[in-house]
């Protein structure tokens, strides 16, 4: 029998009725994007929605999670919808169709080299991506943009064609000034090149938090080693606190850091598929929802 | 070459922060421009469209006799409903309002079989009307077939209540309790421990990180709700069963448990003050720390003392910090030895609670999850003492 998400049984599944597009970015490296792409992907499908991840990454890591082998030819890569004369026959791969049904993959990798040029050249360059998904849409109810690191050129490409916008980070330093930097492009980005309707921020995730063991972490998010908000500190210098307040943007619950991962990499399948009872895949839950809420609207 | 400056979560984001309110600015303009715009090319039409549209609608409204004017003699209240709250300031406020710009929504009445009228909504407006010495009130009336039954009318007098945002917080914590009573008969006798068994399974549900699917599942569908209840681990049907009940008004579980049954701990005097004087919650929580047992002195004496900080109060319309001020004042002279609250450390206050914690009506699930945190506290504070 195919899992389910726990509050949400088969029978009472609501329809579609939108497709949603979610750019998962956050100007630094290593933050989880990959991870979170496939996890909500696998909690969405859960669900008994269709999804499907374009991944618009040159470093290919999605494979880490689906097993697919890296770096396909152009033909059989997301380079391929970017060229022009593109006639809507997206190279879509099924995954984990043995454990759950719905998620289709169009691969990045090293085929996106000539792709990243070509943005610069066509007059609709960087609307490549929003044109194809319009003249042949998908048939996904959710479609996730995994994006690179760095911003330009295909973070750009994926904002113009996302309707809602994800960020992970993690509560580090690094990653928190690379969210700021984020924050700043994005509202830069909208107005350059005049989105309407604009993508709107969904909300932005801590990730692979440790807060028993990284003081850091406990720190920014203004959490103690169990992970429960402090009640005797001044919050208001906390990331959430921060961005909640000064920008009206969302904080779902942090995502926590688990060997498990790692060890599922090995299986190349998502945590939900490889330890279907564990615990640390039920952090996706609440993007899972809010994303299914939009869905069914 | 001079330090760098340190990390600083502000600092870091005060580009993002500009390029927001740029972007912001931006739309407002926009969205004026556009409205500008509107007025500009709709000018010449839009008053002789408006007047046109006032009139057809004035001759619909009188034709089908959707609002009467009913007898005030003739209306009664309804002693149970849920809103029990009606301060005399708030009733010459609303009396104020209706001899300046007259009624404006129709009350709802239920036709009774003696000939008069029951309200269904609409007693603020009533009360005030009563005090004006007006002859009638506009209302309209739910058809006989359409009455419901005394626990359906209860039910929709809270959902009604709610979603104007006119149920004060402790005639919500009353109405909430009689309608799971109501609703679950298991519950009968045990009023007075529902409070503390929603108290547990909110802490429960806290500690299980699961409290952050309740704003979800909270405007989810009945089913999608049962389905979430079903599975969401409560230890006791007690505790599911009230959760159905909060979930079905659309409340937050960990809010009413914070902000709505715990306003049900407060004396009696201090109930009567919110219910006729309007006192805030807030306040009245700050007051009702006077307690006999806090001040050394008789319940009487204690309750003298609630009793006039609370008209001082309200008279003075004293801010919330006065109020608490007045009352570490009265603490530290009834009970010099009392440490006001600020000035105990986190650790303080709960070796504090610790020792005057109450257990007499703790149910035994509560107990063993107590016990258990209690070891796993005390194994750190052991490990702590060793170093």
């Amino acid at each position: 029998m195919v899992p389910q998400l726990r509050f949400l049984s088969s029978d009472t599944m609501k329809k579609a009725n939108r497709q949603i597009r979610l750019m998962i970015g956050s100007n630094a490296g290593g933050s989880g994007k990959t991870t979170t792409t496939a996890h909500i992907a696998c909690a969405v499908a859960q669900a008994g929605y269709k999804v499907t991840i374009i991944e618009l990454d040159y470093s290919g890591s999605l494979s880490t999670f689906t097993g697919l082998p890296m770096h396909p030819p152009a033909e059989e890569s997301a380079a391929y919808i970017l060229q022009k004369g593109f006639k809507g026959n997206y190279p879509l791969q099924p995954i984990w169709t043995e454990h759950v049904p719905g998620v289709t993959v169009i691969q990045g990798g090293n085929s996106l080299g000539r792709s990243i040029r070509e943005v610069h050249l066509d007059g609709r360059g960087f609307y490549s991506l929003r044109d194809r998904l319009e003249d042949y849409p998908l048939e996904a109810d959710l479609v996730i943009f995994d994006t690179p690191a760095s911003l330009e050129p295909m973070g750009a490409v994926a904002l113009i064609a996302s309707t809602h916008l994800l960020s992970a980070i993690k509560p580090e330093c690094k990653d928190s000034e690379g969210f700021a930097g984020f924050l700043q492009w994005y509202y830069e980005k909208i107005e350059e090149f005049r989105l309407t309707p604009q993508p709107e921020i969904l909300g932005f995730v801590p990730t692979r938090v440790d807060w028993s063991g990284v003081g850091t972490h406990r720190d920014l998010l203004g959490v103690d080693r169990q992970g429960k908000l402090r009640t005797d500190i001044d919050l208001s210098g906390t990331l959430p606190y921060l961005i909640e307040h000064e920008f009206n943007i969302h904080c779902f619950p942090a995502i926590r850091e688990s060997n498990h991962y790692l060890k599922a990499c090995y299986k190349r399948l998502p945590l939900h598929l490889y330890r279907p009872n564990c615990d640390y895949s039920k952090d996706f839950d609440p993007i899972a929802t809010a994303l299914i809420h939009l869905i069914t609207a | 070459m001079a330090k760098p400056p340190a990390f600083s979560l502000q600092s870091s984001f005060s580009g993002a922060k500009a390029s927001q309110e740029t972007h912001s600015l931006k739309a407002q303009i926009a969205e004026l421009q556009a409205e500008l715009e509107q007025v500009r090319s709709g000018q010449t039409e839009s008053s002789e469209l408006v007047a046109e549209k006032v009139e057809a609608l004035t001759s619909t409204l009188s034709s089908t006799g959707g609002v009467t004017q009913v007898d005030v003699s003739q209306i009664e209240p309804d002693v149970n409903q849920p809103r029990k709250t009606f301060p005399q300031q708030l009733i010459l406020e609303r009396a104020e309002s209706l001899r300046q710009n007259g009624q404006i929504s129709p009350v709802i009445l239920i036709a009774l079989p003696t000939g008069k009228y029951k309200l269904f909504d609409g007693e603020l407006r009533w009360r005030a009307a009563t005090f004006l010495k007006w002859d009638t009130l506009k209302a309209v009336f739910i058809p006989e077939h359409e009455v419901p039954s005394a626990e359906e009318l209860f039910e929709g007098q809270i959902v009604a209540g709610i979603h104007s945002q006119r149920l004060h917080e402790l005639d919500l914590a009353d109405a909430l309790i009689k309608y799971t009573v109501s609703r679950f008969p298991h519950f009968e006798g045990q009023e007075l421990q529902i409070p503390k068994i929603l108290n547990t399974a909110v802490r429960r549900l806290d500690r299980d990180r699961k409290l952050s699917e309740l704003a979800d599942v909270r405007v989810l569908g009945p089913h999608q709700q049962q389905d979430w209840l079903e599975s969401a681990g409560f230890k006791l049907p007690a505790e599911r069963d009230l959760f159905a009940v909060l979930l079905r008004f659309q409340l937050h579980p960990a809010t009413v448990n914070s902000h709505v049954f715990s306003l049900l701990k407060l004396a009696d005097d201090l109930k009567v003050a919110i219910r006729e004087e309007g006192i805030e919650p807030r306040k009245a929580k700050e007051i009702g720390r006077l307690t006999f047992d806090r001040l050394q002195i008789t319940e009487d004496e204690a309750c003298r003392l609630r009793v006039d900080l609370m008209q001082q109060a309200i008279q003075e319309k004293m801010s919330l910090a006065a109020v608490q001020a007045s009352v570490n004042t009265l603490i530290q002279q009834y009970a010099p030895n009392t440490k006001s609250l600020k000035d105990i450390t986190p650790l303080g206050k709960l070796t504090q609670a610790l020792k005057t914690i109450d257990l007499t009506d703790a149910t035994p699930e509560a107990l063993k999850e107590l016990q258990i945190q209690l070891k796993e506290t005390l194994k750190e504070v052991k490990g702590m003492l060793e170093f």
